[in-house]
C-alpha cells in the first residue's frame, strides 16, 4: 500500500500527463507517470515533502469532487474511474497557471516525464503533431 | 568498534586522493563510501539509468530560490569524477594569489600547488583529443573565431584508443586511478556506508556513527574509531554531516556554484555525440563567463525544452542535428546548507543577485550570438516559457522582455561551503582544512575553495586537496 502523497503524486501524474502529453499512446503514458513517480521517490527529502504536501491537497480535492459526483461511494471500478475524473478536472483548471506550490509540482512532473519521453520516444511529439493531435 | 588510524569519509576526487596520498605514505586508511562501486562502462555516460545509478537522490535536487537552480552531486565511488565531463583546468595562479590575499590562506601559491597538479595531471592522463572533436565542439571552436573571441580547447583526464578519436575515449575516474592505489597500498574501502554523525569531545572527534546497507530495507549500525577524520563527501553533504554533528561555525552559510543556462542550437549538420561532451569553451569573458556545450541525448534536449517540447517536436524527432549549450558564471550571491532535524537530505537554498540575474541574462545573449555565429539555424534558449530564435536579432526583443526569475537554471559545480583560511570569523578551517576548533577534523574537498573559481573545478579542488595531505603528513609524522 502506498503512502497517501505518493498516491496523491502517482493520481496528479496520471492526470497531467494524460492533460499534456495526449500525442503518447495509452502505454507510453503509464510507462512515463511510473518513471515520474519513481523518481519522484528517490528525490531529495525537501522536493518530495514540498511537491507531496501540494499533490496531497490537490488530491483532497479531486477526492471531493468525486464524492460530490457519487462515484466515490460506489466502492467500485466506477470509483477509480471518478476519482480519475476529478483528477483530470482538477489538473485541467490548474494547469498552465502561476500558483505558488502548484507551478512547482507541475514542473516537476512535466520535465521528468518530458525528460523520459523524449529520450525514449524522440518522435513522438513530432508524430502526433503530424497525426493532428493537439499539443499543448 | 572499528579503530583505525585515518577515516575518510566520501571517496570522490578530494577523498580518493587523500586515501591514495594517506595510505601510500604508509598511514592505516579506511574509505567510507555511501553509494555503491560502480565500474566506468556499466552505464551509458549521461544517461537517465547512469543518472539513477550514480546520481544522489537520482538527480533530483534543487536549491530554492527564485529562480531555484538544479544541481547535481554524484554518489558512489569516485563521486562526481564518474559522472562528469572530464574537463580539467590546472589551478589558475592569479586565482590562488588573490585568494590568498582575501581569504588569508597560508601556502597557496602557484608554487605551492603546481607539483601537487603535475602529479594528478601524470595519473589521470591529463591531455587534450589526439585526433578529430566532436562536430559539437567545432562549434564553439568555430563561432569564436568569426566573432573573435578567444576560445580553447580543455584537456580532459582520458585515455584515447587507438582511433584517436574524442567519443572513443575512456575516463581515468576516481575508480580507475586514485581509489586502485589506495587499496593497493592498503586503504580499506567500504562502500554502502552512510555515516550518520560525528561524536566529538573537546576538540577531538572521538567517535564515527554510520550506517551500512546490507540489502534493500536492512542495514546495521556500524561504529568507528579514528585518530583522524577526513570529510570529503562534497559541497552539500560535508557540511551538512558537520552540522548534524554540532560543529557548525562558518559551516553551509557561504555555498557557491557556478550556475548555468543552457539553449538548444540546432544545425544543417549532425553533430550530436550523445555520450560525449564539447571540449572547447569560450574563454573571452573568464572568470566571470565560461561558455561550453552539454551532453546532448534526446531526453536532455528535450528537457531543455519543456514545458514546450510539443511545440518545438523537431528538435527531438531529428536530434542527430541539435546539441546543447551553456553559459555558466560566477555569482555575488551565495547560498545556504542546513540539516534538518529528522530529514537525511539537507536543505538547500540559494539566493542570486540582481547583478548575478543580470549577468545571466547577459551570458545567455552572448551564447546565443556564438551559436549563430557558428552556423545555427534556430536556437531556443531554456527559459520558462521556450521560444525560437532565428537570427541573432530576435534574441534583442527577447533580452528586452526576459526575466532573471525566468531562466531555467542547473549547476554541477557546488563549492565553498566549508571554506578554508586564517579569518576565524568567516573560515571554517585553517589554512589546510583543518577545522577551526578541533585538532583531528580536517576537509578535504570542493567545500574549501573560498569561492566558485569560473571554470571547471576538480582541479583545483584535487591540487589543493594533495596539498593539503602533504601538509598532514608533514606535521603529524
Amino acid at each position: 500500500m502506498r503512502a497517501l502523497p505518493e498516491r496523491a503524486v502517482a493520481g496528479f501524474t496520471d492526470a497531467l500527463i494524460a492533460e499534456r502529453f495526449p500525442f503518447l499512446d495509452a502505454d507510453q503514458q503509464v510507462s512515463t507517470a511510473r518513471f515520474v513517480v519513481g523518481r519522484w521517490r528517490v528525490a531529495s527529502q525537501p522536493v518530495r515533502l514540498g511537491t507531496g504536501a501540494v499533490a496531497t491537497a490537490l488530491g483532497a480535492v479531486a477526492w471531493a469532487l468525486a464524492a460530490m459526483g457519487g462515484s466515490a461511494m460506489a466502492g467500485s471500478e466506477r470509483a477509480g474511474s471518478g476519482r480519475d475524473a476529478a483528477w483530470g478536472k482538477v489538473v485541467h483548471r490548474l494547469s498552465g497557471r502561476t500558483l505558488p506550490g502548484f507551478s512547482e509540482l507541475e514542473q516537476f512532473v512535466v520535465s521528468l516525464a518530458t525528460a523520459y519521453a523524449a529520450d525514449r520516444w524522440p518522435e513522438a511529439a513530432l508524430a502526433g503533431r503530424t497525426l493532428g493531435t493537439p499539443t499543448s | 568498534m572499528i579503530e583505525t588510524d585515518i577515516l575518510i569519509i566520501g571517496s570522490g576526487p578530494g577523498g580518493a586522493l587523500t586515501a591514495a596520498r594517506l595510505a601510500e605514505a604508509g598511514r592505516q586508511v579506511i574509505v567510507l563510501e555511501e553509494g555503491d562501486w560502480i565500474d566506468v562502462g556499466e552505464h551509458e555516460p549521461f544517461s537517465l539509468d547512469q543518472m539513477e545509478a550514480q546520481y544522489r537522490n537520482a538527480g533530483q535536487t534543487v536549491a530554492l530560490g527564485r529562480p531555484p537552480i538544479i544541481y547535481t552531486e554524484g554518489r558512489g565511488a569516485g563521486g562526481g569524477s564518474e559522472v562528469n565531463s572530464g574537463l580539467y583546468h590546472r589551478p589558475n595562479p592569479e586565482l590562488l594569489d588573490d585568494w590568498a590575499r582575501r581569504f588569508a590562506i597560508r601556502d597557496l601559491s602557484e608554487r605551492d600547488i603546481v607539483e601537487h597538479a603535475r602529479e594528478i595531471e601524470k595519473t589521470l592522463s591529463i591531455g587534450t583529443v589526439p585526433g578529430a572533436v566532436t562536430p559539437a565542439s567545432s562549434v564553439i571552436e568555430r563561432g569564436g573565431a568569426a566573432l573573435g573571441w578567444a576560445t580553447r580547447e580543455v584537456p580532459r583526464w582520458m585515455v584515447y584508443g587507438e582511433t584517436s578519436d574524442a567519443a572513443e575515449g575512456e575516463r581515468q575516474t576516481m575508480t580507475r586511478t586514485y581509489l586502485p592505489r589506495a587499496r593497493e597500498a592498503g586503504a580499506s574501502i567500504m562502500t554502502g556506508v552512510r555515516v550518520d554523525r560525528l561524536v566529538k569531545k573537546g576538540r577531538r572527534i572521538v567517535e564515527v556513527r554510520a550506517t551500512k546497507r546490507l540489502a534493500a530495507g536492512i542495514a546495521e549500525p556500524l561504529c568507528f574509531r579514528p585518530e583522524h577524520v577526513f570529510v570529503c563527501a562534497g559541497a552539500i553533504q560535508t557540511p551538512a554531516l558537520l552540522q548534524r554533528s554540532g560543529v557548525r561555525t562558518n559551516v553551509g552559510h557561504t555555498l557557491a556554484v557556478h550556475p548555468m543556462v543552457k539553449a538548444v542550437a540546432r544545425f544543417d549538420d549532425a553533430i550530436n555525440v550523445p555520450a560525449d561532451v564539447p571540449v572547447h569553451q569560450v574563454k573571452e569573458f573568464a572568470p566571470h563567463i565560461s561558455i561550453g556545450g552539454s551532453a546532448s541525448g534526446p531526453g536532455l534536449l528535450g528537457l531543455a525544452l519543456a514545458p514546450e517540447w510539443a511545440r518545438f517536436a523537431e528538435v527531438t524527432a531529428d536530434w542527430e542535428h541539435s546539441s546543447l549549450y551553456y553559459a555558466a558564471t560566477r555569482t555575488e550571491g551565495h547560498g545556504h546548507v542546513r540539516a534538518v532535524p529528522f530529514l537525511d537530505d539537507p536543505l538547500v537554498t540559494y539566493r542570486l543577485t540582481r547583478g548575478d540575474g543580470k549577468m545571466l541574462v547577459h551570458a545567455l545573449e552572448r551564447m546565443v550570438h556564438l551559436l549563430f555565429a557558428a552556423g545555427a539555424r534556430r536556437v531556443y534558449p531554456s527559459v520558462a516559457e521556450a521560444v525560437e530564435l532565428r537570427t541573432a536579432a530576435d534574441l534583442t526583443e527577447l533580452g528586452q522582455r526576459l526575466k532573471p526569475r525566468d531562466l531555467n537554471l542547473m549547476t554541477v559545480h557546488l563549492c565553498s561551503s566549508v571554506p578554508m583560511g586564517e579569518d576565524r570569523s568567516r573560515a571554517g578551517t585553517d589554512s589546510f582544512g583543518r577545522v577551526h576548533g578541533f585538532d583531528n577534523l580536517r576537509v578535504n574537498d570542493a567545500s574549501l575553495l573560498p569561492e566558485a573559481p569560473g571554470l571547471n573545478p576538480q582541479g583545483t579542488i584535487m591540487a589543493i586537496a594533495s596539498r593539503n595531505s602533504a601538509a598532514f603528513l608533514a606535521g603529524t609524522r
